[in-house]
């Protein structure tokens, strides 16, 4: 190595240098920009479940009120929101929030800015829609889940959580989600409690039944698109599922699967705004606007999940009611997850469920 | 401790005799844009995430009274090992032939290893589905030649989880394996066999000595990387193969509970130092023994 080599790694040094520098100044400079129109950032699930909120809402609310949309993603790491809250500055204005108890915790750590309810009518929701720092535009179901080339119809197909768990008059595989929010509740159904009688859950006697079907469960899922892939590949007969990714299955890929809505577990996806938020009003008249039942029923059009507003339904019809969680003739077969004992429950819930889990 | 894979001699090789301060001086700059983004980037999370865990120090107790936290980061160190053990035995031989290939074939051969670089983790974990689910490639065709009666349970096991992540970890340790192996010289197994060694015995008496480092580097770079590992168990695993991480992920994102995630990661990182450097210094001692003997 000579001074020839020495110059060129100094210029190397102070090129990288000055990249970094031109990198910061760069940010900086879109940051001071002054915002031309009104405009708010909505973050929300990705995939064909974005894209029916942008048809249903996004676009429409654009074109309604001149507020430009921006759109993030993310896949609910809450860790992620938290640490935006703590730095300061928010990138998104509306969060999609699922996982509902997880929502009331983020309350709790003072991650989520209240909601504003002036506009909007509490009393057209339907219970358990509606918390002081979330405003849920559709419920989603958990729900029992087969195909329909293992038990045709007019043949008969498990209707309950005990047929589920009767591993004798349905023999086979089957899958359960590797998470205990929704899977104790299931195992009481099957031993026996009534829904009205769930919570506060017996989780004794939750884990005791799920003893009883463990054997039986040769897969457990984590990801919400593997139910139906399990299914279609005849890995399980049985799954618990999110309604809509079997729906999705179902119709965009023609594989014949089935719900059963017996004894489904109600939750909701919910809009909340982080602490912090720039665009807090903004955020607000998107809430509202989403809060109609007008445009509640729009999202019908691209995927099922059921409105959160019973008078959205008056207009639909009987095959769209049909596959709707929330739909009238669907809603009174389920129950609704109960967020807030979960909430308050579910750090030793979840260390006793790991613990169950790795035992032999 | 050199850095992974490249082998002190190699570096002895390119210094030249003379130093200069001014020269260091100049390769010291080159250094400056990667420390700044190590400390930004990593240091720094490091030491909030342990500044984190120290605000709630009863937490280091609860890890350590509640069985199921070490059981876990016991079976997960399990999980790890049997990968290494995999892709030692996997990638060695490879790495073998590869020093003793053409340059053309090498090329060749460390794109095919790279393959699995430029596909997406839930592509590869499906094509693992494909082969080995009850109704996969693999049962069907056992099925077919009558040589099981019925599926094999191949997936959603332990074997799923370590089939999925040794294949996606095989080109680190292949990669390590070659580098340290280039360097060793292949006239020295040519003058064992002239001192009467057999094949063999040259092999193991004189090359895989002499990759010691290679393979120690391999491994620990192996182990690590698949202790974090996440989505591949979870997609692949079965009830039982819930991961260290697994558990981070709970507390940091569902739970909200960032002082007890601190206080697991830091545990984590605790015990994989002390797996890897304590296997090191183990490893280091059985060699001065064996020198001095």
């Amino acid at each position: 190595m000579n001074r020839t080599t020495f110059i060129s790694s100094w210029k190397f040094a102070s090129f990288f240098l000055l990249a970094l520098l031109s990198c910061i100044a760069g940010c900086k400079r879109t940051h001071d920009e002054p915002a031309q129109t009104r405009e708010l950032t909505v973050c929300s699930y990705g995939g064909s479940f974005q894209e029916a909120q942008r048809k249903a809402f996004y676009e429409p609310f654009e074109k309604d009120t001149g507020i430009r949309v921006h759109e993030a993603q993310w896949s609910g790491e809450y860790a992620k929101l938290k640490a935006m809250v703590d730095a300061g500055a928010p990138a998104w204005d509306v969060v999609n929030g699922a996982e509902s108890s997880t929502i009331i915790r983020g309350a709790r750590e003072g991650i989520l800015a209240p909601i504003d309810y002036t506009g909007i009518d509490k009393a057209k929701f339907y219970p358990g829609a509606l918390t002081d720092y979330s405003v849920a535009f559709d419920f989603y179901s958990t729900v029992l889940a087969y195909s329909s080339q293992t038990y045709p119809a007019g043949r008969p197909h498990p209707t309950s959580w005990a047929d589920f768990w009767d591993t004798k008059r349905f023999p086979g595989g089957r899958s359960l989600r590797k998470d205990p929010r929704t899977t104790l509740e299931f195992a009481l159904l099957a031993d026996g409690v009534p829904m009205e009688k769930l919570y506060p859950l017996d989780i004794d006697r939750a884990f005791r039944s799920l003893d009883k079907i463990a054997p039986a469960v040769t897969v457990w899922w984590s990801s919400g698109h593997q139910p139906a892939q399990l299914l279609a590949d005849k890995e399980v007969v049985l799954v618990s599922a999110f309604n809509g990714r079997i729906w999705t299955a179902a119709t965009q890929d023609k594989i014949p699967l089935e719900v059963d809505w017996s004894q489904g577990a109600l939750d909701t996806d919910s809009w909340v705004i982080p602490k912090g938020a720039k665009h807090y009003k903004e955020a607000m008249e998107f809430i509202r606007y989403t809060s109609r039942p007008d445009v509640q029923l729009r999202l019908t059009k691209y995927i099922n999940y059921g409105p959160t507003t019973p008078e959205a339904y008056a207009n639909l019809d009987a095959a769209t009611r049909a596959m709707l969680p929330t739909s009238p003739e669907n809603r009174p077969k389920q129950f609704v997850y109960n967020a807030q004992w979960w909430a308050d429950n579910e750090a030793l819930v979840v260390e006793r469920w790991n613990k169950w889990l790795i035992e032999r | 401790m050199p850095l992974f894979g490249i082998h002190p001699r190699a570096v002895h090789r390119t210094t030249p005799p003379t130093k200069s301060i001014r020269k260091s001086c100049g390769n010291l700059l080159l250094l400056v844009p990667a420390l700044g983004y190590l400390c930004i980037f990593f240091f720094f999370p490091i030491a909030f995430l342990l500044f984190q865990s120290a605000l709630a120090p009863g937490n280091y107790l609860r890890v350590l009274q509640e069985p199921v936290y070490l059981e876990v980061m016991y079976r997960t160190a399990k999980m790890s090992l049997a990968v290494t053990i995999v892709c030692l035995a996997l990638g060695y031989p490879f790495a073998y032939f590869l020093t003793t290939a053409s340059q053309r074939v090498v090329n060749l051969a460390i794109g095919v290893v790279m393959m699995p670089f430029w596909t997406s983790i839930l592509v590869r974990s499906y094509a693992w589905l494909v082969l080995l689910q009850r109704e996969g490639i693999i049962n069907k065709a056992l099925l077919e030649l009558r040589l099981i009666a019925r599926p094999l349970k191949l997936v959603y096991n332990l074997n799923g989880v370590i089939c999925g992540i040794s294949y996606i970890m095989l080109p680190y340790m292949i990669l390590v394996l070659y580098a340290s192996m280039r360097n060793v010289d292949l006239q020295l197994l040519v003058v064992a066999r002239s001192l009467g060694a057999t094949r063999l015995r040259a092999f193991y008496k004189i090359f895989v000595p002499l990759t010691a480092k290679g393979i120690m580097e391999g491994c620990s770079l192996v182990f690590i990387l698949s202790f974090g590992y996440f989505i591949t168990p979870a997609l692949l695993g079965g009830r039982e193969q819930t991961t260290f991480s697994m558990l981070i992920d709970i507390q940091m994102n569902q739970l909200l509970d960032w002082r007890f995630g601190a206080t697991l990661s830091a545990v984590l990182l605790l015990v994989i130092m002390l797996l890897v450097f304590g296997v090191r210094r183990i490893v280091r001692l059985e060699r001065s023994v064996q020198w001095l003997q």
